[in-house]
């Protein structure tokens, strides 16, 4: 095992870390992470409110997250009824999100180089040789409850999202892509692709 | 966060060559700062596999989806399919592009529902038998059946999706060997109205263009049509051709903005049924502005009202649609009246304007008419026979066109797409099939009698004990009419009830009320012809054996033909393998229409499996390259030889509509006004449209079983406007009520913006009960094609309960063939 592999587990289970993960998000009207920990009694409300059994309670233990509710988007992603808002006792999800407009819980990001519609457009272009592997497939679009707004296809083939992604992981879960989806929702506090997770806090310390 | 498998693999690759060469690795900062948090993937993502796919062999074949006809590569290796990847030098699905559905079809060989024995019910339950069993059951009660109730009383009811081969068994089986036309197929559920649109104005079936129009048009009017999920390789042919050449104007006229109307340059909406009324204005305006091409109408024009037998001119046609001015046209269709103005003008002075429609006009009440009038529209403005100019009807089945229009199996054709009705074509196939010889029916003749359209053979089908339904037993094959056809619950007891005989691949709802179920093989188990959209018939190869105990429709129907009695008919039936048995059944068959114009004599088996394009018809001989553009001298082999097709055409003609007497299109004047669709009512007060998602086909009994497809749609639900949702207090994924006069379904809602107020739209490929949308449907038929109006429903929504869980993909199984549950 190398010095930085002993880093890296040693980062990975910092028990006060902030613990992002892509694909993981909290429910809908969350406040950000480090005010949502402090509010959250793992009262499981929201869990029991959640018709479409998306939000789960978490098992991890590290940062004592263990017993808060998240939404695993690789299994399914939030369907943005706004159940869950009211029936928060502390306000770690805030009551006021009526709208799905109002949410921001993550923004999706789809990976250029696996997602087939990109690759599709880069035959098109010439800049990939056809070989008869390209398949067209619209289902990120498809089961985005804002369709056209928080995505929208650029020149009718490039799944493009906007600002106005609500986070919600519905892409995620219908992406066909086997075995990594070729899209992936980075959770609202998470810095950026580039940075996420325990590479973030490795920044914060001053990398 | 996690590391990328290969990542892992590099670091520990690293890792363990350093610990060999005795070092130690410094901490490499720069490393984790390169992976990013949406991974690299793997190797063996979806798309790629296929690419990278090490395979036995690459065997030819077509796809089994929708009615584009992209041509593919199955991957074989050990005997069993991997993989699917497109046809680099197809021309249809041109570099070889396929969707998400036809690069994963493959997996549905090996589902676990395949079923591999035949099945008869006793007492209530489907309890499994012999092959043999099956088949003498089949044909002891179909012998009764004749004899008691005449040969009208078993029917064959046939698909889009069967090989031609199969068709023109069944056809040569049921129209000759038992001097009966009650067959139809689900054709009739979708093309049905196209057909009889192109017999009544031109004459002869089938577009007279080739996709090659589309990248030769100035203007592409696309009307009823979600091109972008029911074709989607063909809509991206559409928009990169669009995006290549901007000045290019794509005109939709749908009354839902998709997809489709994105990549538009004006998007007509109009309330479902009422765009003939914008066709009609489109043309008012188009003469009115003095656009239309004159020299093209006196030459290649029929002015006609009514049936069409009766003459008319071309001041009674200004004078009829005088009534369609664009203020009227907005009024009923909710079209802005500029709009129609604007379309009219681009549709006519572009230079080459091409048209494409689907199931958008064809299953509406007035279906044919809608065809006819698009048929006018490129009548007066002479946009016929040129590069880039065609009325393109699209299909929705992979073999509609080649197998089932083209083989003419449906109650009211014979091969080569003519009428049963027109004496001297049935004297052809009846001296070519020897009829006088080998029928079973005493008549000794093809019945000159059209058999009974899909909906009615439907109502008619019953029990013994029902006097008042004629039919009495029925063998369906690679279809599922106990959820396509419209207003089910009119159907499923008369299927419950006769004897039926079901042949597919997989438990369906028809399955469910079947008597006997016969283990179908799948596409690549048998190999065959499909013919698609644009004529081109394309040979799917055998690529790999069936299961055990599932047979090839083609031997069904030899089996079912010989123990009829008509084993010399059938003259392959007696042929042990498939591959041949196919091959004796398409010579039969091009044989047969060697001398229509729907010839593909030359596309002999030996060339087609030669073939990586395929072949277009007319096709006379081996030499002969195929058709890109028929009625124009020097590219149809017709002109060359007329008479060889009974056909006369003048000498001196460039462009001439042979399949008409007069060598002329029908104009005809046909009101917009639809008179037999529903109505909406202040009971039922919103219009509801049904239609396709990119992610799954038809029934859904395949994609609906390939996980990346049902994953990516895995329930029905219905699309609300947003101010119609506010009106009636909903809110996103509430569990809806939507009620026509027929049927109930319970429906998770979707708002969108994207639709005209007041119309909502369900897709139709869940097979839940309370999820089936044609229990809404209307089983209103258009009067010409017995085409059922799927696209006009009546319904009230109300709200049931906030949100539920309902993606559960669900498939009927095998456990629940016995009893079946539609609620």
């Amino acid at each position: 095992m190398s010095i930085w592999e002993n880093i890296k587990n040693t980062l990975n289970n910092f028990p006060l870390k902030s613990s992002y993960q892509i694909n993981r998000m909290r429910p809908p009207g969350s406040c950000d992470e480090a005010m949502f920990m402090k509010l959250c009694v793992r009262c499981a409300r929201c869990v029991e409110a959640c018709p479409y059994r998306v939000l789960r309670r978490s098992s991890a233990t590290k940062n004592g997250e263990i017993g808060t509710p998240y939404i695993y988007a690789e299994i399914a992603g939030c369907q943005l009824c706004m159940k869950c808002t009211s029936v928060c006792p502390t306000g770690a999800i805030d009551s006021s999100t009526v709208e799905m407009q109002q949410v921001a819980i993550g923004v999706a990001r789809i990976n250029e180089d696996t997602c087939m519609n990109y690759l599709y457009s880069k035959v098109e272009s010439g800049e990939i040789e056809a070989t008869g592997s390209m398949a067209l497939c619209n289902s990120c679009l498809n089961s985005c409850p804002l369709r056209e707004e928080a995505i929208y296809l650029k020149d009718g083939i490039i799944p493009t999202i906007t600002e106005k992604c609500t986070g919600c992981g519905l892409c995620v879960e219908r992406c066909p892509i086997k075995p990594v989806k070729a899209i992936a929702v980075i959770p609202k506090g998470m810095p950026d692709a580039e940075t996420a997770g325990y590479f973030h806090y490795l920044k914060r310390i001053g990398r | 966060m996690d590391i990328s498998r290969r990542n892992l693999i590099k670091t520990s690759l690293a890792a363990s060559a350093a610990a060999a060469a005795g070092l130690t690795l410094g901490c490499k900062k720069k490393e984790p700062a390169q992976a990013p948090a949406v991974e690299k993937a793997p190797a063996e993502t979806t798309a790629q596999t296929v690419g990278t796919q090490e395979v036995d062999k690459w065997v030819k074949g077509v796809c089994r989806m929708c009615g584009t006809g992209c041509s593919i590569y199955v991957g074989v290796k050990n005997g069993k399919m991997v993989a699917i990847k497109g046809n680099v030098d197809s021309k249809t699905n041109t570099r070889g592009f396929l969707c998400i559905k036809g690069m994963n079809i493959w997996k549905v060989a090996y589902h676990p529902d395949r079923l591999t024995t035949p099945l008869i019910r006793k007492n209530g339950k489907l309890e499994p038998a012999s092959w043999d069993e099956a088949l003498t059951l089949i044909e002891t009660k179909f012998k009764e059946f004749h004899k008691k109730y005449g040969y009208d009383s078993v029917a064959y009811y046939g698909s889009g999706q069967c090989t031609t081969e199969e068709s023109y068994t069944f056809n040569k089986i049921w129209k000759g060997g038992f001097g009966s036309n009650m067959m139809d197929g689900n054709p009739r559920l979708c093309m049905a109205s196209a057909v009889a649109g192109y017999l009544s104005s031109l004459g002869s079936d089938e577009p007279a263009g080739a996709y090659e129009d589309i990248e030769k048009a100035k203007c592409i009017f696309l009307t009823g049509s979600n091109t972008s999920e029911a074709h989607p390789i063909l809509f991206r042919r559409i928009a990169r051709y669009k995006k290549e050449n901007p000045d290019v104007k794509i005109i939709v006229c749908e009354p839902r903005k998709t997809q489709t109307s994105n990549i538009a340059d004006l998007w007509m909406p109009s309330l479902p049924g009422t765009d003939l009324a914008i066709f009609n204005g489109m043309a008012r305006e188009i003469i009115k502005n003095n656009w239309h091409d004159k020299e093209f109408i006196s030459k290649h024009a029929r002015f006609t009202s009514g049936d069409g037998s009766k003459a008319s001119s071309f001041d009674e046609y200004i004078k009829f649609i005088d009534k369609y001015t664009p203020e009227y046209v907005e009024k009923v269709t909710g079209c802005p009246a500029a709009s129609v103005k604007q379309a009219a003008e681009w549709f006519a002075k572009s230079g080459a304007t091409m048209s494409l429609w689907c199931m958008g006009l064809n299953q509406r009440s007035n279906g044919v008419w809608a065809n006819n009038l698009i048929h006018n529209l490129h009548v007066i403005t002479g946009n016929f026979g040129k590069p880039g100019a065609d009325s393109f009807s699209l299909t929705g089945q992979p073999n509609a066109c080649g197998g089932v229009r083209e083989t003419g199996s449906l109650s009211h054709l014979l091969p080569g797409c003519k009428p049963v009705a027109v004496e001297p074509w049935r004297k052809h196939v009846e001296s070519y099939w020897k009829v006088a010889e080998h029928c079973i029916n005493p008549t000794k003749a093809i019945n000159p009698k059209p058999g009974f359209p899909a909906v009615k053979l439907f109502s008619s089908l019953g029990g013994e004990n029902e006097k008042d339904k004629p039919v009495k037993a029925v063998i369906i094959s690679t279809t599922n009419p106990a959820q396509s056809l419209p207003n089910l619950n009119k159907f499923i007891p008369n299927m419950k009830n006769a004897f039926t005989v079901v042949i597919d691949i997989f438990p369906t709802r028809t399955a469910q009320l079947a008597t006997v179920v016969l283990p179908a093989a799948f596409l690549y188990e048998k190999g065959g012809v499909y013919g698609c959209s644009e004529r081109r018939s394309f040979l799917t190869q055998k690529a790999v054996e069936a299961p055990a105990g599932a047979k090839p429709d083609l031997w069904i129907a030899c089996q079912i033909a010989k123990r009829m009695g008509l084993e010399k008919y059938i003259a392959w039936s007696n042929e042990e393998d498939i591959v041949k048995m196919a091959e004796m059944a398409w010579n039969d068959y091009t044989g047969c229409t060697a001398n229509s114009e729907k010839t593909l004599a030359g596309a002999t088996y030996k060339r087609l499996r030669e073939s990586t394009t395929g072949v277009q018809w007319p096709c006379p001989s081996e030499d002969h390259p195929g058709t890109y553009k028929r009625y124009v001298r020097g590219m149809d082999p017709i002109f060359d030889n007329p008479e060889k097709y009974g056909l006369k055409i003048p000498a001196d003609a460039d462009m001439y509509f042979y399949g008409r007497p007069d060598g002329k299109i029908n104009v005809f004047m046909r009101d917009a006004e639809p008179k037999a669709s529903e109505k909406i009512s202040k009971e039922y007060p919103f219009l509801m449209t049904t239609g396709r998602v990119i992610e799954q086909w038809h029934t859904g009994t395949m994609t609906m079983r390939i996980p990346e497809t049902a994953s990516a749609h895995p329930n029905s639900y219905i699309e609300i406007h947003v101010q119609d949702a506010k009106k009636l207090g909903l809110s996103q994924g509430d569990m809806v009520k939507v009620e026509s006069v027929r049927g109930v379904n319970i429906l998770p809602v979707k708002i969108v913006n994207m639709t005209l107020e007041g119309v909502c739209f369900i897709p139709m490929h869940d097979q839940k009960g309370n999820r089936m949308v044609n229990f809404i449907c209307s089983d209103v038929v258009d009067a010409t094609s017995g085409e059922p109006d799927y696209k006009v429903s009546a319904v009230k929504i109300t709200k049931v309960s906030g949100p539920e869980k309902v993606d559960d993909r669900y498939v009927v199984t095998k456990e629940e063939l016995d009893n079946p549950t539609f609620s």
